[in-house]
């Protein structure tokens, strides 16, 4: 005997004629007009996951043939469709007994209300928070966000980091605490007259939550800030800010990298080192006009160098705030001669050397000694101490200049 | 760290990191001179003690310690003379750090900067 799942709530059972003679028997068989008949049965039948491989086991039951495996499926409906119509296997189709799902409540179970309060009366929910080296973190604010997502309770972390309510209905619990964290630049580098954003993680205060932002030299977090500016929480529960470097802000820095601290109620974050950079802008061009896209290679005062090419006789090169043009470079045109006039200065004029040459040739120097190479090392150091004169920005000059000689 | 999540019935466990950074004024001195060390740290009370440890970039025996200070609004800011004479300076290197202390935390090393405590070569 073999039971097959039809469909709705069915139950199909194939069984041998001669069981079907037992007494007690009382299911009546199905009854096929014609083998065609029978093999349409079977063919719906079989159309169902599996039930092909219970039709085959059926047939191997009824059959005294080893070689079913090998049968295609036709054929095994074929011999079972003749073995029905022969009224030698007989099928019964009976109405399954209707199961409750199992979500619906029983008789004897006590009405929602009641297993709620039951459930609440049972259940607590509890957390541990220290610090990463195990000791207790007191006065910090919590929150916690009950499973519905709508309740919510708040306190303070005693000594000994505990946060715990009972009677509460089971789920998942969150645990937020009203501290910024994360504290993150918007872009990897600052860019002198263009917003950057200011971001902290405030997982625990509600979206407007207002916030502060204090922008620092990296060099003098403990002196007054370059910049406050004002925060908001967003709807992802982060601080956030904006802020403007303009060069007026910027002129008097003495390193080239900030932080800033987020502020929200008595917790702060503090975040990684930016490089703010200024872009130097290029006009390139011959006794034609602008010079067709060429490569260019600017070097400056602390070693950093650029490589970029030009677009349309126009280049941009972002470059660490407070260094200076040590020397610039054409490599599609070595041999030649270059001017830079730079704004506020007086034009010079290179030559382009090849970069097989053991040395680069004199450059059109009108002092040309030796000293102004020592000068220009001391001039770097000054630099990077705040002590640099009003004498700079000449300097930086002759040491571009002189870096090429 | 945005939150925990945890269910019932369970004990839930959290950590909460204290961070701390550190900064110099300054990235090349002259024996003699003045620097800014400063400490800065997030979830750590005001109060907690701090100790400052100065040593070669890359080990090496502790030349200097500050002890004795204190987080304040999340800062300690110590400004440090340079002034050697009878410490164990290192043989060659002129690469600096400092590290801190702040109650158990433990930073890692500062940004490094350079003084100047060789003798200049001067030409005859």
């Amino acid at each position: 005997m073999r039971h097959f799942r039809g469909d709705g709530w069915q139950k199909i059972e194939f069984l041998d004629r001669s069981k079907m003679l037992l007494p007690g028997h009382a299911a009546t068989p199905v009854k096929f007009h014609d083998r065609v008949d029978a093999a349409n049965f079977l063919r719906r039948l079989g159309a169902a996951t599996g039930a092909m491989t219970g039709l085959r086991e059926l047939l191997g039951e009824t059959s005294d043939s080893g070689a079913l495996a090998l049968s295609t499926d036709g054929e095994v409906i074929d011999r079972l469709a003749a073995q029905l119509y022969a009224r030698a296997l007989e099928v019964v189709i009976t109405a399954r007994p209707k199961v409750s799902p199992p979500q619906a409540r029983q008789e004897d179970e006590p009405p929602p209300k009641a297993k709620q309060q039951e459930e609440k009366a049972d259940q607590d929910v509890e957390f541990v928070i220290t610090d990463h080296l195990g000791d207790a973190l007191p006065d910090l604010e919590w929150v916690l966000v009950y499973p519905d997502g709508k309740t919510k309770k708040t306190g303070k972390l005693g000594e000994d980091g505990k946060v715990s309510q009972t009677s509460v209905p089971p789920g998942s619990y969150q645990l937020l605490f009203k501290i910024v964290s994360a504290a993150r630049w918007g872009d990897s580098r600052v860019q002198v007259d263009k917003e950057v954003k200011l971001l902290a993680t405030a997982a625990g205060f509600d979206p407007g939550a207002p916030g502060k932002f204090e922008i620092f030299e990296s060099s003098a977090v403990d002196k007054k800030p370059l910049a406050r500016v004002d925060g908001k929480v967003n709807a992802s529960r982060v601080l956030e800010g904006a802020w403007t470097p303009t060069k007026d802000a910027v002129k008097d820095l003495t390193t080239s990298t900030l932080v800033f601290q987020a502020r929200m109620a008595a917790s702060n974050a503090v975040s990684s080192p930016a490089e703010i950079v200024i872009k130097h802008s290029f006009e390139l061009e011959d006794d034609k006009g602008p010079l067709a896209d060429t490569t260019v290679v600017a070097r400056f005062s602390d070693g950093h160098e650029a490589t970029a090419t030009s677009k349309g006789g126009k280049l941009d090169i972002l470059v660490p705030l407070g260094q200076k043009l040590a020397w610039i470079d054409l490599p599609d045109h070595t041999g030649g001669h270059l001017t830079v006039e730079a704004e506020g200065d007086e034009a010079r004029e290179y030559l382009l050397w090849e970069s097989s040459d053991e040395s680069p040739p004199p450059a059109d120097d009108s002092d040309g000694d030796e000293s102004d190479e020592s000068d220009a090392e001391d001039e770097s150091d000054e630099d990077e101490d705040g002590e640099a004169d009003e004498d700079d920005e000449d300097d930086g000059a002759d040491e571009g200049e002189d870096a090429n000689a | 760290m945005t939150g925990f999540l945890g269910p019932h019935n369970v004990p839930n466990k959290g950590k909460i990191p204290k961070v701390t950074l550190l900064f110099r004024s300054r990235s090349r001195c002259w024996h003699g001179d003045q620097i800014s060390l400063m400490v800065v740290t997030e979830n750590v009370p005001d109060g907690t003690a701090v100790e400052i440890t100065i040593l070669p970039k890359g080990g090496g025996a502790v030349i200097d310690t500050v002890s004795g200070l204190s987080i304040k609004n999340h800062l300690v800011a110590h400004v440090y003379k340079i002034d050697w004479k009878g410490k164990p300076l290192p043989k060659t290197g002129h690469e600096f750090v400092f590290k801190a202390v702040i109650g158990k935390l433990k930073s890692d090393e500062s940004p490094s900067f350079l003084v100047d405590i060789t003798p200049p070569l001067l030409s005859a």
